[in-house]
């Protein structure tokens, strides 16, 4: 069963897909060690699930999925108008932005656990023809036997076009989900990525970024903030193919308690690519002696007119800041605290929405380790 | 620049130009064949040829055993697939696993003289030359050892420094006790092949608390043609003891790649320090990538004791495709790694590698610095692993790797594994990529340096952080190295 998830969710040939699921195999296979059954599409959300998504700037352009298809009865398309069209075709739900629009489409993932533990798998895309566009992934569940969902995802943005996608996934422990997203970026394109992600018992997020135009920009922020047994694996591949293209990542990670965060961040300027500028950064806090944190920043570069660099660090919390805290009188928790916020807080400076980046803020503080 | 080649200093105009041009197209210097009668073992690899590379060299029944077993392992095994290199098909059986100088000397007195020219060229101070340079050397050609100078000297202070053949026979108890003891046998596919038909190499042995009065050196050269060389290298410093060991290597042009696995072991026990400098200049190849070494070689040091302290410094200019992590285990605690490395690659030159550092004791640190230049369509591939065990409280890594690309169709890739499962442990990487800008290429022609000048001037600015570990001599040919593999990568 192991090896048909890692054919299921592994890309390219044995070796790549053994090498790409490297620190979660394990994880995987525990995972796999259940009989799943097919996750019920009609299941009823609960209220305090319903209260997590029903954002007032987001009425009437939500789109909400309950195990991987899409709910009309949850889902809100008022005001989506002429200029976005959500539809369906031989599986795969699509969003289409013609033009400019005001406010957030929000796209709203639920799993919802049956009585044994249960699959489901959704494809969507998402196509910015022009102009731009900005949207909201948020992933939720309810606690339960488990749920193993599988979300595969293309985003195209055509010449010019922009796209500010803010992804929160926050999941119970029981909860597992699989992330593909395939991003392909025209000449002059910009998307602007931010992922939160927040618990589960195995993420995986696998983020694949092809810059084919020229000047086409990718900037992504991301974190990951985990405790309990929580294991997320986060795998960027980014891939300069048009001259004069750009990347700027900035990943912070944290680990606490008995959780594993792995992050793998892939750049490769491909030969042609001249005048290419990718910039990797990423920085993690271990704070507990079971949590482990692995990290793998890959440059490979085949052209000469490139500027490339990355860092990555693993670390704790400062103990001279966290002396200086206390002794102003913040008890350690809070010391704690303050600082692992301040250490993810640089992530949510991309998302220009101030009402969302404190909903955010809000919600990852709520989230962050804060055992002693 | 004080580093220009003679021969172009006393270049005036009644000298003709192709003289220049000559000079300048200098490629391998090292590429000569000596034309020596050896013998060698027929091609071919079985049973019986790893009994008869042991039953040569007069090995006792407990390494033959040995051997036979890392035969019976390798085996076993498949090449391994993982590395970013281009590799043609290598046919085991083509290859004569044993090869020496036919008349084989009986002390450095009757060597050959061919032999000790050909070192001589190479500027290995095999002579009196050593004394003044104060540098012991252990030559091996092909699959013997020729020579080993100031032994004498050597042990009056109990250092221990000889041919790995003559070490099994006059100090079979250390060679069994740390044999394999840093690399097993089945370690990996070239390490066992290694174990079952490796010829020589040098085994040093410092005694507790002795400063090896000098630094001693081992000079490889594979001479004959479809051999490969397999050596073997064991260094032990007991208790308080250090020792600096510098390794070179050559071989004569041929179009045929010819294999080099060699497997090099250190141990440092508590308080020891071991200072490893390659400075590898096997043939690469030709502009077409035809020919030239491939270099597989497994280097792995084992910090066992506590506030031991192992360094390796390398520079690799040479080989169709180096393979190789010169590695730490810093199990004893407060124990410190280090790694620096230059590699050059340079028309269809590849190279894969880095190191490994491994974090078992408390408060061990690890330093790896790492520049790689790729000129041409030369690969240069940066791959390290820093792993931090649960017990390692306090361990400290700084990792630092830039490469610099010279041309359109060369590629520098990086590949850091970092793995951290103590909360108390720093580790820091970061890498950047570029080119020799036309900015800087510019100011140094304005002020009158030639292209060629400008780019190694700025090669050797690149390395520099790491030439600083290597010894005198060896900074000095390296940095010559450096600029003869890098003529032409410009214009």
């Amino acid at each position: 069963m192991s090896a048909a998830l890692i054919e299921e969710f592994g890309r390219g040939d044995a070796r790549e897909r053994e090498e790409s699921w490297r620190y979660s195999k394990t994880a995987l296979r525990a995972l796999s060690q259940q009989d799943f059954v097919a996750a019920d599409t009609d299941a009823e959300l609960p209220e305090t699930l319903r209260a997590q998504f029903d954002w007032m700037q987001t009425r009437g352009r939500r789109v909400v999925l309950v195990n991987g298809a899409v709910s009309e009865r949850y889902s809100d398309f008022a005001d989506v108008g002429a200029m976005v069209t959500v539809g369906e075709t031989g599986g795969t739900y699509a969003v289409r932005i013609d033009g400019g629009i005001d406010g957030p489409v929000h796209v709203v993932y639920v799993s919802v656990p049956s009585a044994q533990p249960s699959r489901w798998r959704a494809s969507t895309s998402m196509v910015v023809v022009n102009g731009s566009a900005r949207m909201i992934e948020q992933h939720l569940g309810v606690d339960g036997a488990g749920v193993l969902g599988s979300v595969r995802r293309r985003i195209d943005l055509g010449e010019g076009a922009r796209l500010e996608l803010v992804s929160v996934c926050d999941l119970p422990e029981s909860a597992s989900l699989y992330r593909l997203l395939d991003v392909h970026l025209g000449a002059k394109a910009t998307l602007r990525a931010t992922h939160v992600l927040l618990g589960g018992r195995l993420q995986r997020l696998d983020m694949q970024v092809e810059l084919a135009g020229e000047q086409a920009r990718l900037e992504s922020r991301g974190v990951f903030a985990l405790r309990g047994r929580a294991h997320v694996d986060t795998h960027l591949d980014v891939r300069h193919v048009a001259r004069d293209t750009a990347c700027d990542i900035l990943w912070r990670g944290v680990a606490d308690q008995r959780a594993r965060g792995i992050f793998h961040g892939a750049i490769t300027v491909a030969a042609g690519a001249d005048g290419s500028d990718a910039k990797l950064s990423n920085k993690n806090l271990l704070l507990s002696a079971q949590a482990e944190i692995d990290t793998q920043p890959v440059l490979e570069i085949h052209a000469d007119e490139v500027k490339a660099a990355h860092g990555a660090t693993v670390g704790q919390l400062d103990e001279r800041a966290l002396f200086y805290l206390r002794s102003r009188g913040i008890p350690l928790a809070e010391a704690r605290r303050m600082m692992v916020t301040a250490f993810c807080r640089e992530v949510l400076d991309g998302v220009a929405d101030p009402d969302l980046r404190e909903r955010l803020a809000q919600r990852m503080h709520a989230a962050l380790p804060v055992e002693e | 620049m004080a580093t220009q080649p003679l021969e172009i200093e006393i270049v005036d105009e009644s000298v003709p130009v192709d003289v220049v041009a000559d000079a300048l197209n200098r490629r391998y210097d090292a590429g000569f064949v000596t034309d020596i009668e050896s013998e060698s073992l027929p091609p071919g690899l079985d049973e019986g040829v790893v009994r008869a590379i042991s039953a040569r060299k007069d090995e006792p029944e407990w390494m033959t055993q040995w051997r036979l077993a890392a035969y019976r392992h390798w085996l076993t095994m498949t090449p391994p697939q993982w590395a970013k290199l281009k590799i043609g098909p290598i046919d085991f059986q083509a290859i004569s696993y044993f090869s020496q100088p036919k008349n084989r000397p009986k002390s450095l007195a009757e060597v050959d003289p061919k032999l000790l020219e050909t070192y001589d060229k190479l500027g290995v101070p095999l002579h009196e030359r050593a004394k003044l340079a104060g540098v012991a050397v252990d030559a091996v050609f092909d699959s013997v050892s020729v020579g080993t100078t100031f032994q004498k000297e050597l042990a009056a202070v109990g250092v221990v420094f000889s041919s790995m053949s003559e070490a099994v026979r006059t100090h079979p108890e250390l060679v069994r006790k740390y044999l394999g003891s840093v690399v097993p046998v089945g370690d990996n596919y070239f390490a066992a092949l290694n174990s079952a038909v490796f010829s020589d190499g040098s085994f040093v042995f410092i005694p507790k608390g002795v400063r090896c009065p000098m630094e001693l050196s081992t000079y490889f050269r594979i001479n004959a043609g479809h051999t490969g060389q397999f050596e073997r290298t064991l260094i032990v410093a007991e208790e308080g003891a250090s020792v600096s060991y510098l390794e070179g290597c050559t071989a004569p042009m041929r179009d045929e790649n010819q294999l080099h696995a060699a497997v090099v072991e250190l141990v440092a026990l508590d308080d020891a320090k071991i200072k490893y400098s390659t400075v590898q200049n096997w043939y690469p190849g030709d502009e077409n990538g035809v020919g030239g070494i491939y270099n597989f070689v497994t280097k792995r040091g084992d910090c066992r004791g506590a506030r031991s302290r192992i360094v390796w410094t390398q520079v690799e200019t040479g080989s169709a495709i180096t393979w190789k992590y010169p590695s730490c285990v810093l199990r004893g605690d407060d124990s410190t790694g280090e790694f620096h490395s230059v590699a050059l690659t340079h028309h269809c030159q590849q190279a894969d590698t880095g190191t490994k550092m491994i974090h078992i004791g408390k408060n061990t640190k690890s330093k790896i610095v790492s520049k790689g230049i790729s000129a041409g369509r030369g690969q240069n591939t940066y791959r390290g692993l820093v792993k931090v065990e649960k017990g390692a409280e306090g361990a400290r890594n700084h990792t630092q790797c830039d490469s610099l690309l010279i041309g359109k169709k060369c590629g520098a890739h990086t590949f850091p594994y970092i793995e951290v499962k103590n909360p108390g442990a720093i580790v820091e990487h970061e890498a950047t990529t570029s080119k020799i800008s036309d900015d800087q290429l510019f100011y140094c022609r304005a002020r009158g340096i030639s292209e060629e000048d400008a780019v190694s001037m700025i090669v050797d600015g690149f390395c520099k952080q790491v030439f600083r570990e290597l010894p005198m001599e060896f900074a000095v040919e390296a940095k010559k190295l450096l600029e003869v593999s890098l003529e032409g990568a410009v214009g």
